[in-house]
């Protein structure tokens, strides 16, 4: 019987392993890949860690500080092992099945830390029409074809939808000598960060078409052009507004969602706001011994916080293993209203001393307050000059502030 | 001159102006990074240019891909980065190199590994 078992080793697996180790359990730790570091792997980019380490790092050199640490540690580690099945058992233990090069792994567990990341909206989830045509990929696939493989897409890119991937890739492709004509956004307001606007498109002179999408792909066997169209306030396409533009690719990154596939089977209660568990503020889910952290709880805008959530998720999860058996004595739940797109956690654990706030707005807001509120008496508010959707926003308070007996109303 | 401070995630909205003597004002910077950051855009913008390098065929299955991180050790001249980017298409590294090592060196500029293999 091993303590903990983390499900991933990228960012969120890797902090969550190393300091369930050092709280002192037995740690195993299946990814699917041939290496450790996860995503981190292909975000070659640099603009990692200014939280963490005070400096800005890449993608890989952000994951290699935790790789070295792991490396250290007792740690059970197996790579190109993907996992295929999660189920509980009686007496509140965990079975974890994975398929390995040496067959299949079958391990029973104390405690389980998913921490399985997130995958991207595809162009199916966006309702382009057309051709089924290659050329058509997502960014982050792209992504991992280029900085990883060295393959290249095509030679005259659109990209659609301008999320952090999306723009980023936009300059990927630009600084390989690829052309890249423009990214369109159906919203009137970018997705990505600003400065990610600044140093991938402005530096390099990429057209950002606000307010436009695509609607169709064009091509015989190869995608040849796309057709995009300026969209009204609902987003909807304009069609008498509808242009073609000639590219051999197409570029989507219109989104992420928690990757929560292997959850499925278990009794976990869902968020509809963060499309990941719902969770307490050490990661654990409905599930008792069932910890959730990193994207695969809810998608994160820096790998800073996925390292500072999962460190948390890590520790709780060896400290479960240890007690076993004492549940959860008392926890309230979290209502959110006014434009918030999410707030994290939905649920909070009096038994610890502290809980760690994650959100997001759901619209541009200027000097807007976010307050905390039980039974009409105000627990916290802060006011913020400015909040926007691609930016989270977090902050701590104690539970000591808290009434076990009411439910919290978070509202912005 | 409106900027976007591109130093960390919160991306303040900058207002340089520069007066007919040469003096730089900057408002709307949130530390004093901001400042640096918008007289270094109206003279000159730097950046640090990441990329990846070719691998030798016994180095790429050592690391397990094809292409390998790596980052300029210092700032290059933004206007300049895809020339410097292109540039290191002819370079191979054929020897396991640890983080921050010396990958490639191409149009003057030195850059270093961004993770050990």
């Amino acid at each position: 019987m091993i303590d903990v078992l983390v499900i991933g080793g990228g960012p969120g697996g890797l902090a969550a392993a190393v300091s369930a180790s050092k709280a002192g359990a037995s740690v195993m730790l299946l990814d699917r890949e041939h290496a450790l570091g996860g995503i981190l792997k292909q975000c070659i980019h640099d603009g990692f860690g200014l939280q963490r380490f005070h400096k800005q790092l890449s993608g890989p050199s952000y994951a290699q500080a935790f790789i070295d640490e792991i490396l250290l540690l007792p740690v059970d580690i197996r790579l190109d092992c993907f996992v295929f099945e999660v189920s509980c058992l009686e007496d509140g233990s965990f079975r974890v099945l994975a398929s390995s090069r040496d067959g299949i792994i079958d391990v029973n567990a104390l405690a389980v830390v998913s921490a399985t990341g997130c995958r991207e909206r595809t162009a199916r989830q966006v309702s382009i029409h057309g051709d089924r045509v290659s050329g058509v990929f997502n960014a982050g696939c792209i992504q991992n074809l280029v900085n990883l493989h060295g393959y290249m897409p095509g030679q005259r890119c659109a990209i659609l939808g301008s999320g952090d991937i999306g723009l980023i890739m936009a300059r990927r492709l630009t600084l390989e000598g690829a052309e890249v004509v423009g990214v369109f956004e159906a919203k009137k307001t970018p997705s990505g960060l600003e400065r990610n606007i600044h140093q991938c498109l402005d530096d390099f002179g990429i057209p950002l078409h606000l307010g436009c999408t695509v609607t169709r792909t064009i091509g015989h066997r190869r995608l040849e052009a796309v057709e995009v169209a300026d969209t009204d306030d609902a987003m909807n396409p304009i069609l008498s507004t509808s242009r073609i533009v000639s590219v051999d690719s197409l570029i989507v990154s219109v989104g992420l969602i928690p990757e929560v596939e292997l959850l499925k089977n278990l009794p976990v209660k869902m968020d509809s706001r963060t499309h990941g568990p719902v969770i307490d503020q050490k990661g654990m889910t409905s599930v008792p011994g069932l910890f959730c952290c990193g994207n695969s709880s809810l998608v994160y805008d820096l790998v800073d916080y996925v390292s500072l959530a999962s460190e948390t998720a890590g520790q709780s999860a060896a400290k479960w293993a240890k007690n076993r058996g004492l549940a959860r004595k008392t926890e309230i739940q979290v209502h959110p209203s006014g434009p918030l797109l999410f707030i994290s956690p939905s649920l909070i654990d009096m038994d610890s001393s502290s809980v760690r706030f994650f959100f997001r707005a759901s619209e541009e807001l200027e000097g807007r307050t976010l307050t905390l509120c039980q039974n009409g008496h105000e627990i916290f508010k802060r006011t913020y000059s400015v909040l926007r959707p691609p930016q989270m926003e977090t902050f701590e308070i104690r539970t000591e502030l808290l009434d076990p007996d009411h439910a919290v109303e978070a509202s912005l | 001159m409106n900027l976007v401070c591109v130093n960390c995630p919160k991306g303040c909205r900058l207002t340089a102006i520069k007066d007919e003597n040469g003096n730089i004002s900057v408002t709307g910077n949130s530390c004093p990074k901001g400042i640096e950051f918008a007289t270094s855009e109206l003279e000159c913008p730097m950046r640090f240019l990441t990329t990846t390098v070719a691998l030798s065929p016994e180095m790429a299955k050592r690391f397990g891909f094809e292409r390998l991180p790596v980052i300029s050790t210092e700032k290059v001249p933004r206007d300049r980065m895809v020339e410097i980017s292109l540039s290191l298409a002819s370079c191979v590294v054929s020897k396991p190199l640890r983080i921050g090592e010396t990958a490639a060196k191409a149009s003057g500029f030195i850059f270093a590994a961004s993770c050990s293999f």
